[in-house]
């Protein structure tokens, strides 16, 4: 069952201060936030998540209501607002190990099979050696295809480095490459439209 | 590539796809410009997730009630085995069973064993089922604020 990292029971109290939000303010953000993750897993080939039921599954978390009663307390101290809190959930529910995912195959990975225990994605069947060469040869495809369609520009190949060491937060880019937090936006938004791109070859 | 060059792709894609779904500090006219240049049809988005913000939310009341209903129906049960259990009961019994509730140490309990005395059986045996119920219903307090 997912719950916090205490396993304490669901506080239904926070129910109230769901019912009470205002979500105009929040749903874009957390469409966003889901959609850039389901393109994780786009670019890894594995599904095709949608991120409306993304969002709709860190709700029910949030609200106690995943599968099997799953849940997800807000640890305020951590998620001072609730934006945070909803896009931590959808970010723990697509960051498995995509090791759990292969072999490639469309359809292999849905909603609609997520195991009721964990309320997560489900894993697939262990892999044979020759999934294993396959997935070696399309994760080094992958990591050439993205260093390609950003070739020649410079500002999104320095981002690129972040990334590789597992810097996400345009705040955290913008200290680390000295870029104005605008011109690290405006890179974010040229890498959206290069990976779209890219999915669509 | 090796498992832990691997690793080190997996890392990438985690930090690239949280940055590029980043919207801090970003006006919410801009979040949603950007959600139909991804091709969003944003009454659809809209009215999906809040489809889905209401069902989670009815959702959880029917759960309270459930859990409401659950406790209710303990407490009934645990009240109606206690219903009945004097009535056969000798005054002296009864008297008896009032002195052991009264000197039960934190009991909110205390009687007037004059008064108790001039007592039919019935309205004994009926006192010490009240006070039985108000334990029980204590008790589920208790339990519910743990």
């Amino acid at each position: 069952m997912i719950s916090n990292e205490s396993h304490e029971k669901y506080s239904p109290e926070v129910r109230k201060e769901l019912d009470a939000t205002n979500w105009e303010e929040i749903w874009p953000r957390l469409l966003k936030y889901a959609e850039s993750r389901a393109r994780k897993f786009r670019l890894l080939g594995i599904t095709d998540l949608d991120p409306h039921d993304l969002v709709a599954r860190a709700i029910a978390l949030a609200y106690g209501t995943g599968p099997n009663k799953s849940y997800r307390n807000w640890n305020k101290q951590k998620y001072q607002d609730l934006t945070h809190f909803l896009i931590s959930v959808i970010k723990s529910i697509t960051s498995h190990t995509y090791d759990q995912f292969y072999p490639i195959q469309k359809d292999s990975v849905s909603l609609d099979a997520t195991p009721v225990e964990t309320g997560e994605l489900v894993p697939l069947s262990p892999k044979s050696p020759e999934t294993l060469l396959v997935e070696e040869t399309d994760y080094l495809k992958l990591k050439q295809s993205i260093q390609e369609a950003i070739k020649g520009d410079e500002e999104l190949e320095l981002i690129f480095v972040c990334f590789e060491d597992g810097i996400a937060k345009p705040r955290e880019i913008s200290a680390e490459t000295g870029y104005e937090i605008e011109k690290v936006n405006n890179a974010l938004k040229r890498l959206r439209r290069k990976m779209k791109n890219l999915l669509k070859n | 590539m090796g498992t832990h060059e691997k690793d080190k792709l997996i890392i990438l894609l985690d930090a690239m796809t949280d940055s590029m779904g980043s919207s801090e500090g970003q006006p919410i006219e801009d979040v949603i410009a950007e959600l139909k240049e991804e091709g969003f049809d944003i009454n659809t988005s809209r009215k999906r997730i809040f489809e889905s913000i209401n069902m989670a939310s009815q959702a959880a009341k029917r759960q309270q009630l459930d859990v409401a209903r659950e406790e209710r129906l303990a407490a009934e049960a645990k009240i109606s085995s206690r219903i009945g259990k004097y009535y056969n009961w000798t005054k002296e019994q009864l008297l008896e069973k009032m002195q052991e509730i009264s000197v039960i140490p934190g009991s909110e309990f205390s009687f007037s064993y004059r008064e108790l005395e001039t007592k039919t059986e019935e309205d004994l045996a009926a006192l010490l089922e009240d006070l039985e119920i108000t334990e029980a219903i204590e008790e589920e307090k208790d339990k519910d604020e743990k």
